[in-house]
């Protein structure tokens, strides 16, 4: 099996544009929650979101918002890898999203004030566009797929990459996940009682007031590890495995045994050929909700057994919010950050803990010991995703991958 | 490791049974849609899909979910999996290019009125890929699941079962037609070139041949290869604006496998690249005539590549259609994004009894 390494990142958050500020945000515990500034949210209720600053410059990037801010993060992954143009050709492209876009709903607002609807635009809201965007500014010519699993698409996007590499159906891929704040979802939250002011991941439950709804757009640049090698880039990380899984249960609410988180960690292990022993590090879906996070734990005590006390867990949404989509992409770089910096991300908040026996990462703190790790994604649809990671070490040979000749 | 095709549903505005279709389709004896503007629409009868569904979720579900859970319901009944501990093992990955634009349009209009509160019960259905997360409620699939944006779920899913991440998946697309759409595509070069607009759900049952021996399973088609490739002098015009070069670069990475295809199942509309891309690969080629389902049927988005492969299917195991050929190449386009697929079926080893 071809061994699948991270050789770029980039990424505009809630706390600011490029890795950097999402690192610094990270490593000093600072939430990124304020009252939504895009449209009046008291109407529903609550009015927090966790909104991308006003000051991430757009003026030199076409297209809609959304797609913008997709190109910045796209550019700083791809100067980051030092991708150039021939290799950029050849590449593909795997995006998540959930709408893709807002225009659909900014072009029919003129509706509402007697302008006529602009429905080119609503053709330019279908989720794929995104990906479009970069295929058109950068010339990429293989393949551009889009995950539309909801808050799984990113770490499902993940995988795709991850497969179209071991199948050779790429030598690069850029992966990752858009969604920027809409009315019409965060109106939905509400509308399910799923939504807070503060997002407290595995607080105990009076002190759990819901998720905070957040924006990002994340991308990574994977490619096999011998094709990196030979090129010389920096290898920050390897993709060691994914699962995917379906509850089958609900809509919205996860099944209450965790069956189908479950599945998708244990066949993430499988991919991986790690035993659960070897995992290090969780970073947890966990949105703050009532639902997700007891199943979530229920989950990880089923597949890590009675070591899950000794396994650090956190849970990013403490800090940028839920932002669907773009959720586990964001997430997967915080823990290749975690990863390749021996650090532990937050859990930013200091209520008392849902489940005692977790190891709950209150504040962020170095660890010498952090080799592989796995992110969790679970959605609407009972669609789950989760991905293992590892540290970069070309002599350790994972079970089932073809050794390395450098 | 093979992949086979165990089983195949419809829910289309062309109706539900695979080789009617096709004879039609053949034949050119499908009706014209009722005249709505500038393109015909051609809807699904929602009650010939709600039978289809359980009726404990029948009013949790918008309408294209109910669609969608229509053809799965006719795919699991056709490859034989009615037992719960197998539909656990069974995956979903389906191709949307609107999601659930029905309850997204109503939604939006919520939010657009004075009172834009959203009703919890549409809420859950507005992510698009309810569908797929209804149809995995209704028959307890568990497996592997994925809802991609455009035409690339019959490649997908031959990755995951070639990788071993799946036993058996149902794959295919689903796509409806709101008024906020219909209007959307009319402000667009569709009209110029689309006879007509149609809506629907169309997947088959793909499973690693072993995993069907074993449980007895009797192969329909054997899908050989898939590959997806992106126009890149794509822009966004509607269906006039292909340049062809993706096609004709999906055509040559599934045809590198063999054997030569005799028949060919296209989606290009008549006076595009596309369709010339198409035709010239049918004229260079071994096969006999290529066959353009969207002319009949119009424009399904996800669907119409997915019932083109469910056509392919059929054709390869039905007695009634006429010859069967040796091997069918279908391809399919998603005509918002500028993507498109070429995917390759041939006759099965073992032949259905």
């Amino acid at each position: 099996m071809t061994r699948i390494v991270i050789t770029g990142m980039g990424c505009v958050s809630p706390f600011g544009a490029g890795v950097d500020a999402l690192r610094e945000g990270i490593l000093t515990s600072r939430t990124a929650f304020a009252p939504v500034r895009k449209f009046d949210a008291t109407q529903y209720g609550i009015d927090a979101a966790a909104e991308i600053p006003e000051d991430v410059d757009l003026s030199g990037v076409a297209g809609s918002r959304p797609s913008g801010l997709l190109q910045i993060a796209a550019e700083e992954a791809i100067t980051d890898a030092r991708l150039g143009p021939d290799e950029l050709r050849d590449a593909a492209i795997a995006l998540g999203t959930t709408l893709g876009s807002d225009e659909i709903s900014s072009a029919l607002w003129h509706r509402r004030h007697g302008y006529k609807p602009d429905y080119a635009a609503v053709m330019n809201s279908m989720s794929a566009c995104g990906g479009r965007a970069l295929v058109d500014r950068w010339k990429i010519a293989g393949l551009c797929l889009t995950a539309i699993t909801a808050c799984a698409a990113g770490t499902n996007a993940i995988g795709l990459g991850v497969d179209l590499l071991r199948t050779g159906r790429a030598e690069s891929v850029l992966v990752g996940g858009l969604d920027t704040l809409t009315q019409l979802i965060y109106g939905g939250f509400a509308s399910i009682g799923a939504l807070g002011n503060v997002c407290r991941p595995f607080a105990e439950d009076s002190h759990r007031q819901g998720t905070v709804l957040g924006e990002n757009a994340a991308l990574i640049v994977l490619e096999t590890a011998p094709r990196a090698i030979e090129r010389g880039a920096t290898i920050y990380a390897e993709v060691l495995g994914y699962g995917l899984s379906n509850d089958a249960h609900h809509m919205t609410a996860p099944d209450p045994e965790g069956r189908g988180a479950t599945l998708a960690m244990r066949r993430c292990l499988d991919d991986a050929g790690l035993a659960p022993e070897q995992i290090d590090y969780v970073n947890a879906h966990g949105t703050g909700t009532r639902l997700n996070d007891p199943v979530e734990v229920a989950a990880l005590r089923e597949v890590f057994g009675e070591r899950l006390m000794r396994i650090p867990v956190s849970s990013l949404k403490s800090q940028i919010g839920h932002g669907l989509s773009s959720a586990g992409a964001t997430e997967a770089i915080a823990t290749v950050l975690a990863l390749n910096e021996q650090f532990l991300p937050p859990t930013a908040h200091s209520a008392p803990p849902l489940d005692p026996g977790l190891d709950l990462v209150r504040k962020p703190r170095g660890s010498s010991e952090l080799r592989r790790a796995m992110s969790n994604s679970f959605a609407f649809g009972g669609h789950n995703a989760s991905v293992a990671l590892g540290a970069w070490d070309p002599a350790c040979v994972p079970s089932g991958a073809e050794p390395l000749s450098q | 490791m093979s992949v086979v095709v165990t089983g195949y549903g419809l829910c289309t505005s062309s109706g539900h049974a695979a080789t009617d279709i096709l004879k039609a389709v053949v034949g050119g004896t499908v009706e014209p849609g009722a005249p709505n503007g500038g393109m015909p629409v051609r809807r699904v009868d929602d009650g010939s899909a709600v039978a289809w569904v359980p009726q404990r979720l029948r009013r949790k579900m918008d309408r294209i979910s109910r669609i969608t859970t229509a053809a799965v319901a006719q795919a699991l009944r056709h490859s034989g999996i009615d037992d719960p501990e197998m539909a656990q093992t069974t995956g979903l990955v389906l191709d949307t290019s609107f999601g659930s634009a029905g309850v997204v349009s109503k939604v939006l209009a919520d939010v657009l009125s004075d009172d834009p509160v959203i009703s919890p019960l549409l809420f859950p259905n507005v992510v698009a890929n309810a569908a797929a997360g209804q149809a995995a409620i209704s028959f307890g699939l568990r497996g592997p699941s994925s809802v991609l944006g455009g035409t690339g779920s019959l490649m997908y899913a031959l990755d995951l079962l070639r990788a071993g991440r799946a036993q058996r998946l149902v794959v295919g697309g689903f796509d409806e037609m709101t008024d906020v759409y219909e209007r959307a595509l009319e402000s667009t070069g569709f009209p110029r070139i689309i006879r007509a607009l149609g809506e629907g759900a169309a997947v088959v049952v793909l499973e690693r041949e072993d995993a069907a021996r074993e449980r007895g399973a009797a192969p329909l088609a054997e899908l050989v290869e898939a590959s997806v490739a992106t126009d890149l002098n794509f822009e966004l015009d509607g269906a006039s604006a292909y340049a062809g070069d993706g096609i004709t670069r999906a055509l040559e990475s599934v045809l590198r496998c063999p054997p030569a295809p005799d028949a060919f199942i296209g989606s290009g509309w008549p006076g595009t690249l596309l369709r010339e891309a198409e035709e010239q690969f049918v004229r260079s080629s071994d096969v006999a005539r290529g066959t353009w389902p969207k002319d009949a049927t119009g424009e399904m988005f996800a669907c119409s590549a997915a019932l083109n492969a469910v056509l392919a299917v059929s054709a390869l195991s039905a007695a009634d259609v006429g010859p069967r050929p040796r091997a069918v190449v279908v391809t399919g386009h998603d005509s918002t994004r500028g993507q498109s697929a070429a995917a390759l079926f041939k006759a099965p080893s073992r032949r259905p009894s």
